[in-house]
């Protein structure tokens, strides 16, 4: 191995991400997936095992690590059930139940758990998905920072979204995107302590369960729905990217329909970090039908996604596979690359 | 070779530092590159690594337009003009 | 009216205005045709890294004739900051120290390992106390509250230099933050890299140079002045938004057909003639002008900054016996088969290195220039400079040809 050592940059999700994973994991996994399913060996938000009556059984897993555990927008309890439940809903599942993994550092606060939880518990309840069992456990202090929630969410769909975006699919956002992302780099640029002056500033989490969106959509424009995808971890770029290689094809994005908040571009630029790779945990990207896109856009406004927009298409080329082509504000092209390494904020 | 941001001050603080919002709503502590004399809370400024090194004016946008009026004259073209127009009734807004 | 939306709707997202400039800039190169009767092939030298940026990022060359290349100088100060001043660094974080550093410094390689460790990233996985922050203000007010030694890596070109005079001479910084002096002079590489261009020209010549608008907003325009007379080639004072990359590029031409050869400022909002003289003169209280290493370039004569003796209880050299490089210690410090010498210089592309995007790419950089994301090799990699982004677009029927 290359690296002696993992690195933060590791865990970013971006291609070192993917490289150790693949190569601790995926390639040493000699069954990979349940006969007629959806494994670890393809690049999507959960897997799927065939229930012998045409419906499919989806899950998914996740940790959740943020420090603090209380951001502007929610916590780590909305995120860990949000984050799961979406992650269930791109796969076209409607989310029924949810396991929960809690590792807390000695000396927590009972009183902030306690929130935390609630918090979650509280998602899980108002989208209807029940609890069904969990772990607990305590780490020596330090050995563990502050709190970590791992949610695996379980769910059924008849049509389940298996990410192949088609040449001609246009790419819709279902609004803003990059706004977990902001909240995040302003935790790790230190500024955690002071989450009181967070509060006041206009960087909010975008997180959310996304139920309200997808369920009506997969309903209607099962079939249509070529990909769909929440951009967490790498941003909208790494969605993309994935799905461009994933396909073969060359997604192409147009930079000035790409919805985004002010304060989220403002912080980005101060810190001269790509919004495009920020994470969201409230928003969804589709792969889509032409045929159907505008219509589909249309539908996703009246389901209260009202800056929902195209803002790409995919096309095929005999000669460049896998790339994402941005078209930059004043008209000029650039490869949109794979998120890699750590988000540092830069002076140069 | 340097990332400058612009920023809108929101308190001078002392002879060397100030407050700037950079449109994130946290006023941020920074360096005085330039004389505080030379800014006053509302003034747009160029912040590089935590310093401020100018302050901004937007005079320029009339050089812009002078620039385009004569590259156009010598292209031998005729000036655009719906795109000078639009610039300045910016230009105006801006003075105000 | 807030500056950003000024900036937005004028300098950053007009594509009228970018397409109307690309046509000028097309006109005068036929006009130059016409004049020197043979069609015009130039290179036009952006020597900042940002301005490198910008034009990667927003797609600048896929926007212009082929005839006209812009080539990238060694304006990025994290690519010249010597090796053996990262190891100091990292020596520091692994004994203990917290070092603070700047995002970009962050990641930049070491020739050789430090107790493992080939960057501050890796000292920070190793167990050392690295902080990423924004600026020495950030630095200031973590120092003060934890109490702890630590040291501010002070990278930076002119522009930085003013805040850490200020912080010098206001004694801002608390006893137990030391300000580590990395700061580089620009125009002296400038210098240095025409004169070797001027050596050996490259085909086709360098005919312009953008200059940096940032150092320029401290040293004002003046500071070109030389250049421009020595080489006998237009210099404009360029912004770092788009529009303000591609008027630079037209005024250049402009001055060619004209018989000019002067400097020239675009970036009229930002930058004077004169620069920011109490700057200027806070900088020469505060720093002496001293000879400096440049990695990969060579020991360029008067092109740093040292604190000077009367402010050394903030000097971090002094108080934990960081020596400063002498010309006779001094080697090149880019890795066996790394062309990053001349790719700084502009004399070659990334696209000529045969490690390029093999051995060495953004993830597993190799050399110096694929390190900050400012580096030429990077930026070429991440946006796939050299040809490719242009070739997909007029493959996909998205970019007419010659980008017309
Ligand atoms: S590609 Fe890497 S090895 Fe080659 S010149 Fe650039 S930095 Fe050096």
């Amino acid at each position: 191995m290359k690296e002696k050592f993992v690195k933060l940059a590791h865990g970013s999700g971006g291609v070192e991400m993917h490289e150790l994973v693949e190569k601790l994991i995926i390639s040493r996994v000699e069954k990979k997936r349940v006969e007629g399913g959806l494994g670890i060996d393809f690049p999507d938000d959960g897997a799927l095992i065939p229930m012998g009556d045409g419906r499919y059984l989806v899950i998914s897993t996740d940790s959740y690590t943020v420090n603090p555990p209380f951001f502007p927008g929610g916590n780590i309890g909305t995120l860990a059930a949000a984050g799961s439940i979406n992650d269930v809903l791109m796969m076209g599942g409607t989310p029924l139940a949810a396991l929960d993994a809690v590792v807390v550092e000695e000396g927590f606060p009972v009183e902030d758990l306690s929130t935390l939880l609630g918090s979650m518990i509280e998602v899980f309840r108002s989208e209807n998905v029940a609890v069904i069992g969990g772990d607990f456990k305590v780490m020596p202090k330090g050995a563990v920072d502050k709190v970590i929630i791992n949610t695996t969410v379980l769910g059924v769909t008849r049509t389940p979204i298996i990410d192949v975006p088609k040449e001609g699919d246009k790419i819709i956002v279902s609004g803003h995107v990059g706004d977990h992302g902001a909240v995040i780099l302003l935790l790790q640029m230190g500024l955690g302590e002071r989450v009181e002056e967070l509060e006041k500033g206009y960087l909010k989490s975008d997180v959310r369960p996304l139920t309200k969106l997808m369920l009506p959509l997969v309903d209607k424009y099962a079939g249509h729905i070529r990909a769909a995808r929440d951009p967490t971890r790498g941003g909208l770029a790494g969605v993309l990217n994935e799905w461009a290689r994933a396909a073969g094809k060359v997604v192409v994005l147009d930079e000035a329909r790409v919805p985004m908040r002010r304060p989220v571009k403002d912080y980005a630029e101060m810190l001269g970090v790509d919004p495009l790779y920020l994470a969201s945990e409230g928003a969804a990207v589709l792969s889509v039908d032409p045929s159907v896109a505008e219509e589909v856009v249309d539908y996703m406004k009246s389901l209260g996604f009202g800056d929902a927009s195209i803002v790409g298409e995919v096309r095929s080329s005999e000669k460049y596979k896998g790339y994402v082509l941005l078209r930059s504000t004043i008209g000029g092209y650039r490869i949109l690359e794979p998120p890699s390494g750590d988000l540092v904020p830069r002076i140069c | 070779m340097c990332w400058g941001v612009p920023a809108i001050v929101t308190k001078v603080i002392n002879e060397i530092t100030a407050e700037v919002d950079f449109g994130d709503g946290m006023p941020k502590r920074v360096v005085l590159g330039i004389s505080a004399a030379d800014i006053e809370p509302g003034a747009a400024v160029l912040v590089h690594a935590g310093v401020i090194v100018s302050r901004l004016s937007y005079e320029q946008i009339e050089d812009v337009i002078r620039y385009i009026e004569e590259l156009a004259a010598i292209a031998g073209e005729a000036p655009p003009e719906d795109l000078i127009r639009r610039l300045r009734s910016l230009f105006q807004e801006v003075k105000r | 009216m807030d500056s950003r939306l000024v900036i937005e709707s004028v300098f950053r997202e007009n594509r009228e205005l970018a397409y109307q400039l690309r046509d000028y800039i097309v006109r005068m190169l036929e006009k130059l045709q016409e004049r020197w009767g043979s069609p015009p092939r130039l290179k036009v030298m952006d020597f900042c890294g940002t301005h490198e940026w910008t034009i990667t990022h927003y797609g600048i060359r896929s926007l212009l004739p082929k005839n006209l290349e812009l080539v990238a100088g060694p304006g990025c100060p994290v690519c010249v900051t010597p090796s053996h001043e990262i190891e100091a660094a990292i020596r520091l974080a692994l004994d203990g120290i917290t070092v603070y550093t700047y995002g970009d410094s962050y990641r930049l390689r070491t020739v050789k390992p430090v107790r493992g460790a080939f960057s501050l990233a890796e000292a920070r996985a190793l167990g050392g106390s690295v902080k990423v922050v924004t600026s020495i203000y950030d630095a200031i007010f973590d120092a003060e509250r934890h109490g702890k030694p630590s040291v501010f890596l002070g990278i930076g070109f002119e522009t930085v230099a003013p805040g850490y005079a200020h912080v010098l001479l206001g004694h801002l910084m608390p006893k137990n933050l030391h300000l580590l002096s990395l700061v580089r002079l620009t125009p002296p590489a400038m210098f240095y890299s025409l004169g070797m261009l001027r050596e050996k020209p490259p085909e086709p010549p360098v005919m312009g140079v953008i200059a940096p608008g940032h150092v320029s907003t401290i040293t004002g325009a003046k500071a070109w002045v030389p250049v421009a007379e020595t080489f006998g080639i237009p210099v404009v004072v360029a912004g770092f938004e788009p529009i303000d990359v591609m008027m630079a590029i037209a005024l250049i031409l402009r001055q060619l057909l004209q018989g000019r050869a002067e400097v020239e400022i675009e970036y009229k909002r930002a930058v004077t003639f004169d620069g920011d003289l109490r700057a200027q003169a806070a900088i020469s209280r505060a720093f002496q002008v001293v000879d400096a290493a440049w990695r990969g370039i060579g020991f360029l004569p008067r092109s740093g900054y040292e604190i000077r003796e009367e402010y050394s209880e903030h000097d971090a050299r002094k108080a934990y016996g960081i020596p400063s490089m002498k010309v006779e210690d001094w080697r090149k410090d880019i890795p066996p088969g790394c062309k990053c010498a001349e790719v700084v210089l502009g004399k070659a592309k990334p696209t000529d290195c045969p490690l390029f995007l093999k051995r060495c790419s953004p993830s597993t950089p190799y050399g110096p220039c694929m390190v900050s994301i400012e580096g030429t090799c990077a930026i070429w990699a991440r946006f796939g400079e050299g040809g490719l982004t242009e070739e997909m677009a007029k493959e996909l029927g998205l970019l007419r040809p010659e980008g017309r």
